[in-house]
């Protein structure tokens, strides 16, 4: 999940053009890598996709947030209908060069 | 001739925040922060205050911690670190920037009306230590759009999502970009995220 520091996946319209890390290769490595990773199925939730009923029903096993450096105001809250409050356990962070900041949780 | 380059006091904002970014539930719940705080995080904050010695606070904040604060430095079954944290929270000056508040609720207090912009600047040429934003969200938003009254942005993210509450920012005219300047983690999860806005682009 790519996430503005305000929390937002998109902008009001579904803007994306704050996630721009184009040149941070480490970065986009990274977010290959975890596609890519065999065995498990990959969700992404972005603008085209905020279906949360799989997080709601405790059926992700790994979050992966990448937050950008940048505040977005108003946009996608992909989280509103998630029910109840949601702990998470924080397993690992990482830094990019870019300032993105990964946070890697699992369910409590 | 020399000149001298004076140092200004810089403002930091200080938030608390849910992974979905909210500064609290809604209505005002901070259960999911008072359940993740333990000693390292003490000595976090509590190293931040100290770099400081003035408080911005907006009337909801304030409020709610001119309730708190005064009966924390008084109990004796308070954390040793937490109370000297509760002691420079008390008496440390406080600047509220309220329209409505008429009488100040908390010792050390100042209530300002005036242009928040004019203010600010005035605040930060006047010598002294930095100073500090804790919640104030209707505050922090009007700064943010006033562009550069906020030198550095602390979020403390915690291993939560809410799904709903007081966000972070409220409605920003323009994109606010950053650049992360320090991130840290704690032992209950929590991630402290340090940015400084971006130099705006100058336009001819």
């Amino acid at each position: 999940m790519q996430l503005s520091v305000d929390g937002f996946v998109a902008g009001p319209a579904g803007e994306t053009d704050w996630q721009q890390c184009n040149r941070d290769a480490a970065l986009k490595d990274y977010i290959r890598y975890l596609k890519d990773e065999p065995g498990c199925e990959v969700i992404e939730y972005g603008s085209s996709n905020f279906d949360v009923s799989l997080i709601r029903e405790g059926q992700i096993d790994e979050y992966y947030f990448f937050i950008y450096p940048t505040a977005i105001g108003k946009g996608t809250a992909i989280f509103q209908s998630i029910g109840s409050k949601k702990n998470l356990r924080l397993v690992n962070t990482r830094s990019f060069e870019c300032g993105v900041v990964m946070l890697f949780y699992k369910p409590e | 001739m020399r000149s001298k380059m004076k140092v200004m006091r810089k403002v930091i904002a200080s938030i608390n925040v849910s992974l979905d970014s909210y500064m609290s539930g809604p209505n005002c719940e901070l259960d999911w922060h008072f359940e993740r705080w333990g000693p390292d995080l003490a000595q976090s904050f509590g190293e931040q205050l100290s770099a400081a010695d003035t408080i911005l606070l907006g009337r909801v904040t304030y409020c709610a911690m001119a309730r708190y604060w005064p009966q924390k430095a008084q109990d004796l079954s308070f954390p040793r670190e937490d109370i000297a944290f509760a002691d420079m929270m008390n008496n440390y000056t406080k600047i509220v920037f309220t329209k409505t508040l008429t009488a100040s609720a908390w010792g050390n207090s100042k209530l300002v009306k005036g242009n928040l912009q004019r203010e600010i600047c005035k605040l930060k040429q006047q010598p002294g230590k930095d100073m500090i934003i804790y919640g104030s969200g209707k505050l922090i938003t009007s700064m943010v759009e006033h562009g550069g009254l906020i030198d550095e942005y602390v979020l403390w993210v915690h291993p939560v999502i809410l799904g709903e509450g007081k966000p972070l920012f409220k409605c920003l005219s323009n994109n606010l970009d950053m650049k992360l300047v320090k991130t840290n983690t704690f032992r209950s999860g929590v991630v402290m995220l340090t940015y400084q806005p971006q130099p705006a682009m100058m336009e001819n």
